[in-house]
């Protein structure tokens, strides 16, 4: 009986240790993490200054760095058929990129135009929330040389001399009353509800028919869950998202849509963000 | 010795099939739509458990490399997430961060079943609901850049000891010394053969521990344990010594003095103390591992003992595969004291024996697939009776003893796991106590082979829960083997089945 009291004991503190100090749960700090997060826009062709320079070298340097940190999931060829992809999602999407494609999904380029360089860093520093993990721990030189390698296996990246990139107009709309609700009414004009569900929850009608590319169910986000936003949380993610589409997934680029309106974006994006508040 | 009826029998399986039926639902409902949290290192990285996991808690090849980088992700030498908060100036300032980055609990209950050939003291044959059945609190995570430290503490609520609490890992991890993956050093308590390629004793869905009254010797095998029979020690009649009065080590009747034929052990045996060097120096292929692990001798006067061992472990990748292959060597000195007891008391060898081990596993993982096995053979020195004689040197004794361990598991969904394990043990050690013509009774061999066919089902409702159904068929149970003692069924025969559900969950 001793050992069972001393157990228990030990066991609530640690409980109660553990719910003060991440109270009010892991959920919400994530989302309370994600919310912290600065508005990064991505169209500023450099925020990350110290790059080494792109040649052969630094691309077989990359190679190294693929084969030790990314081969597992994207594969020995970079097909995204690395040994873990079938564990990461044997039914459905997303399955690891296929990097030798040419097509990306998380880009501040218009819909299908290759990525800029600075988006292949974000993503390899970022991850993608709940499927790869970010590599802020890896040095910035040795991410930047990854980038070069996964460039180097598209050959299509050579022959871009002016990428044609989403303009973000304007600055980031502070959140208010007026904003959520003019974003609620292009959420309906635009029938996010569709695949998104009336209150976001990833539940829409046509939720259960849509698929990537490789053809694999593709489930559409549930926004009510600001963690979980793939291509980042900040406004300037959700903005870019919204512009951009997901090239592969099941999300179009609406940047043709709103062309003239883009204040409608950030109102749009101050809606979907208030979904989990 | 009464034996149950076939009436008997099939009321405790029906009975233990309803309750599974009525649990397994139960546990679905009220877990599935709340299982969004996930242990720390998931929470740490924003990352679904099945990154690391082929189904938690078995290790996939990212995982291995994740944990083989003192659980920094691959390539990166993190130190923890930029997130935390710094408290204090920059200089002696302190960074923290959640604790639920680095906190996690792992819960595991099930209902068991055994059938018995005879009914043996204390082993019930009615089905045994244990909820929970171990506890486990892990606190891991990097303290500073390639600065690692693991701590996770065991609560085992079926362990008669009054210490039922262990950490059964608990190290400090000093990662890419000299250069990334060159070297990794891992220091305190931890089972040294969790870089080889058959999973670890903690990767298994809750291995079943022996029955064992071990206030006497020999101990009595009420049952034997289901877990990987490849890393059980193997041989009967093997002790930690101590026999002399006022040796420090354990003495007959105590606790761990007899050394059970079917626990984990040397290299493959969870909280070894000892520090262990990895790395890929010769490539990104070859995985090396040297390491030493601390006991006590089995003289009758204990010194410290050293054992080394040293692991080799080539991977190779191909589409949607991992293939690997492991080799390993584990050389213990005066590792075990042979001993027998004809019924005046126990008498010890004039020495103690060295023990070697060593194994070869192989893992090939392919889409859906994941098939490992392991060999893994033991030896002793020749144990050596003459100042027991007549009767300890009248012992016959085996000195090799040998084990295989396969598994299949196929993931046929994404959340439903099939598998199928076969566990061999050819046993070694004391085979008998005296010449079969000094003693007609003991007409049988003590050091019993056991052999076990498994098959697996687990369910997944989220990828940090999972609900098991297992039925293992003991191969060696349909001929009658009285013990070499005479009377009683052998426990390695005497375990007809085992049916078990459970569920294994991590938050």
């Amino acid at each position: 009986m001793k050992k069972y009291t001393r157990f228990i004991c030990s066991l609530s503190a640690a409980m109660v240790l553990s719910i003060v100090t991440s109270f009010p749960g892991a959920a919400q700090a994530a989302e309370a993490k994600a919310k912290a997060k600065p508005a990064e826009l991505p169209i500023k062709v450099s925020p990350y200054k110290k790059r080494p320079e792109e040649n052969a070298k630094s691309v077989a340097e990359g190679r190294v760095i693929y084969e030790n940190a990314c081969i597992y999931c994207h594969g020995v060829e970079a097909k995204g058929d690395g040994p873990v992809a079938f564990y990461l999602s044997r039914d459905t999407a997303p399955r690891p990129r296929d990097l030798t494609s040419g097509i990306y999904k998380f880009r501040s380029t218009a819909s299908g135009e290759l990525p800029m360089d600075e988006d292949i860093f974000r993503t390899i520093t970022r991850g993608v929330t709940g499927f790869m993990p970010g590599f802020e721990g890896m040095a910035p030189a040795d991410r930047w040389k990854l980038v070069y390698y996964v460039k180097s296996l598209v050959p299509d990246f050579k022959e871009v001399t002016d990428p044609q990139i989403i303009k973000m107009v304007g600055t980031v709309i502070p959140s208010s009353a007026v904003s959520i609700r003019r974003g609620y009414d292009v959420y309906q004009q635009f029938k996010c509800w569709e695949c998104h569900g009336g209150g976001g929850r990833g539940d829409g009608k046509k939720a259960s028919t849509l698929k990537d590319d490789w053809g694999f169910p593709l489930p559409p986000r549930d926004l009510t869950r600001l963690s979980s936003f793939k291509n980042g949380s900040a406004p300037a993610d959700v903005y870019r998202t919204v512009m951009a589409g997901f090239d592969g997934g099941a999300m179009p680029s609406y940047a043709d849509f709103f062309e003239g309106s883009e204040k409608d974006v950030w109102h749009l994006v101050n809606y979907v963000r208030s979904l989990s508040e | 010795m009464k034996k149950a009826t076939f009436w008997q029998k099939a009321r405790c399986l029906a009975s233990s099939v309803l309750l599974a039926v009525l649990t397994i639902p139960i546990l679905f409902i009220t877990s599935v739509k709340e299982a969004e949290a996930v242990p720390s290192f998931a929470r740490k990285y924003d990352m679904s458990c099945n990154v690391c996991h082929t189904r938690q808690p078995r290790l996939n090849p990212y995982g291995q490399r994740f944990m083989e980088n003192g659980y920094q992700l691959p390539g990166t030498a993190d130190g923890g997430r930029k997130e935390k908060h710094l408290l204090g100036g920059e200089t002696n300032g302190a960074t923290l961060d959640e604790i639920s980055n680095y906190m996690a609990i792992r819960l595991r209950a099930d209902i068991q079943q055994g059938s018995l050939r005879e009914k043996v003291d204390g082993v019930s044959e009615d089905p045994d609901i244990i909820f929970p059945r171990t506890v486990n609190i892990f606190f891991a995570g990097t303290a500073k850049k390639d600065i690692s430290f693991f701590f996770e503490a065991e609560y085992d609520t079926q362990d008669p000891a009054e210490s039922a609490m262990i950490f059964e890992r608990s190290m400090l991890i000093f990662d890419n010394l000299f250069a990334p993956n060159n070297g990794t050093v891992k220091i305190g308590q931890f089972d040294p053969s969790a870089l080889y390629s058959f999973p670890t004793h903690r990767q298994q869905l809750n291995p079943i521990k022996p029955i064992a009254e071990t206030g006497t010797f020999p101990p009595e095998i009420n049952r034997i344990p289901v877990l990987p029979l490849a890393f059980s020690s193997k041989m009967f009649g093997l002790t930690t010594g101590g026999l002399a009065s006022g040796a420090a080590n354990s003495q007959p009747g105590e606790e761990g003095f007899a050394i059970l034929p079917f626990e984990p052990y040397l290299f493959n045996a969870p909280v070894q103390k000892g520090v262990s060097v990895h790395g890929r120096v010769f490539g990104n292929s070859l995985l090396y591992q040297v390491g030493v692990v601390q006991k006590m001798t089995a003289e009758e006067t204990p010194q410290t003992r050293w054992d080394s061992y040293v692991m080799l472990r080539y991977d190779v990748q191909g589409a949607f595969s991992n293939f690997q292959v492991s080799g390993f060597y584990y050389t213990a000195s005066k590792a075990a004291m042979p001993t027998v007891n004809m019924g005046s008391g126990p008498i010890a060898a004039d020495e103690t024996v060295d023990w070697n081990r060593y194994g070869l596993a192989a893992r090939w993982q392919h889409k859906a697939w994941d098939i490992y096995g392991t060999y893994i053979a033991d030896t002793i020195d020749k144990p050596v009776f003459s100042g027991g004689m007549p009767l300890g040197g009248a012992s016959t004794w085996e000195t090799d003893a040998s084990g295989i361990s396969v598994e299949a598991d196929y993931l046929l969904t994404d959340k439903w796991m099939l598998g199928a394990r076969y566990d061999q043990m050819k046993a070694g050690g004391l085979i008998r106590g005296m010449p079969q013509a000094m003693n007609a009774a003991w007409d049988q061999d003590l050091n019993q082979d056991a052999s076990l066919l498994a098959l697996i089902g687990k369910y997944y409702p989220a990828p940090n829960i999972g609900l098991y159904a297992r039925y293992h068929h003991n191969l060696e149970s349909s001929v009658k083997l009285p013990s070499a003692m005479g009377g009683d069924e052998h426990p390695a025969t005497n375990l007809t089945s085992m049916f078990i559900v459970g569920v294994d969950m991590a938050f």
